[in-house]
């Protein structure tokens, strides 16, 4: 809805008058005024945001939420290609579908996300904090942000149920960017369990299973639940060949594999997996072939699960996860359209 | 008979001046640390002349006008992100 509640008028951005953001005319007939108006204003970064949010806008620029770098890089390891130019199949695949994830200053601040719903949160209220469930959850809430709530899978996370939001771990650089390009979200920096839980420190733990595993074992292959995975990922022309629509299957798996990428601030022997949706032919309505370098890159990733309980089913003995081999990515977890290169991240079991 | 002092003799006086002097010099390089700050961080708003919007604001604040308009649909994820 494109209801704007009184209210709103007598607010700093209210006084500027409609036109001061979204162009137009202050016209009679519907047609006239809208005829040069501009709906997403905050989609020019340099535009009317930047003239009183100049610090932001000049982070943002390089924020992964408005250049969706990693989805690109993504994009272009799986195709083996150095850049996006380079083809045109990729670029409108990237066009028509991965762009939805772009955010804007007004996706998470004024409106919902258009992936999500669109619309006004509240009747053009700028919110300085957004709402999470209206904004987070509308592009992340099919996995992390759906689980965190319990919105996906069985509860919800423990922070979440204790009042925490997205905001509470993630600074506020992971939202705005802090002026450094990143080829991924992995490359900025993201919070860590230990930033709060300091005294789980492997080595310094009252509980032995930390000391004894805590170097090994990623938090989340202890103390989160099933996550949401996604398969068979296809994308589709929609009537008037203007987007792609994706489709796939999903399934609740809890899967620890190997880590794939272990770097120093996740160097864990052993993390949580999620199936992400690709497959090698995920965009062949495009053009086909368009991944040929699929299957040397794994499309079960690591992932930080965000339903995190302090007692899980894995950690309620150690016979539940260590003689429990249904936890552990095996060759009969691959499908025939996996990569190949997941194999490496299979768990060596007796 | 004594002579009586001066009042700008008076070290009560030239304590109150040294006081009033030194807060002004305070408050002055404040001022100037304040206004380095917004220009370095252009967080502040700066001066934008609002423009008269009274038609879009006479449709877009009614609910029966704006109840009618059909929001438009998404041909994207639909919230599928990760």
């Amino acid at each position: 809805m494109y209801l704007v509640s009184k209210e709103f008028l007598d607010t700093a951005h209210g006084q500027l008058g409609c036109i001061n953001c979204h162009g137009g005319e202050n016209a009679q007939t519907q047609a006239e005024a809208h005829a040069t108006m501009n709906p997403y204003p905050s989609a020019d970064i340099d535009g009317i945001c930047s003239k009183c949010h100049g610090g932001v806008t000049e982070t943002f620029e390089f924020s992964i939420h408005n250049n969706i770098k990693g989805m690109e890089n993504g994009l272009m390891a799986f195709s083996g290609k150095d850049s996006m130019p380079d083809s045109p199949a990729h670029a409108e695949a990237f066009g028509m579908n991965c762009i939805n994830c772009h955010a804007t200053c007004g996706d998470c601040h004024v409106s919902r996300p258009k992936p999500y719903t669109g619309g006004l949160i509240s009747q053009h209220e700028f919110f300085k904090t957004p709402p999470m469930e209206e904004t987070c959850y509308g592009c992340h809430g099919a996995r992390n942000a759906g689980e965190f709530m319990g919105e996906v899978g069985f509860s919800g996370d423990v922070h979440f149920e204790k009042g925490m939001t997205c905001m509470d771990c993630h600074p506020i650089e992971n939202f705005h960017g802090d002026g450094q390009e990143y080829d991924s979200m992995w490359e900025q920096p993201l919070p860590s369990c230990l930033d709060c839980h300091e005294d789980e420190k492997p080595g310094n733990s009252e509980i032995q299973a930390h000391n004894v595993h805590g170097e090994d074992l990623s938090c989340q292959v202890c103390h989160a639940q099933a996550n949401n995975n996604c398969f068979e990922c296809h994308v589709d022309y929609n009537e008037d060949k203007t987007a792609l629509k994706s489709s796939s299957q999903t399934k609740l798996m809890f899967k620890i594999g190997l880590n794939p990428n272990p770097t120093p601030e996740r160097p864990y022997k052993y993390v949580t997996l999620r199936h992400i949706p690709t497959a090698k032919d995920t965009f062949d309505s495009v053009e086909e072939g368009m991944l040929p370098n699929f299957d040397n890159i794994n499309n079960w990733k690591y992932s930080p699960t965000h339903n995190i309980q302090k007692n899980t089913f894995q950690n309620e003995s150690c016979e539940s996860c260590h003689e429990n081999d249904k936890l552990f990515l095996n060759e009969k977890d691959l499908w025939e359209s996996d990569s190949e290169e997941n194999k490496r991240l299979i768990v060596p079991r007796p | 008979m004594a002579k009586k002092d001066k009042f700008y003799n008076n070290r009560l006086f030239s304590a109150v001046i040294m006081i009033v002097i030194a807060v002004g010099l305070l408050f002055g390089y404040q001022l100037t640390r304040k206004s380095e700050h917004i220009a370095r961080k252009l967080t502040t708003p700066v001066a934008i002349d609002p423009i008269d919007s009274s038609s879009c604001i006479i449709c877009h604040t009614s609910e029966a006008i704006i109840g009618s308009v059909v929001m438009e649909s998404s041909e994207g994820h639909g919230g599928q992100g990760g």
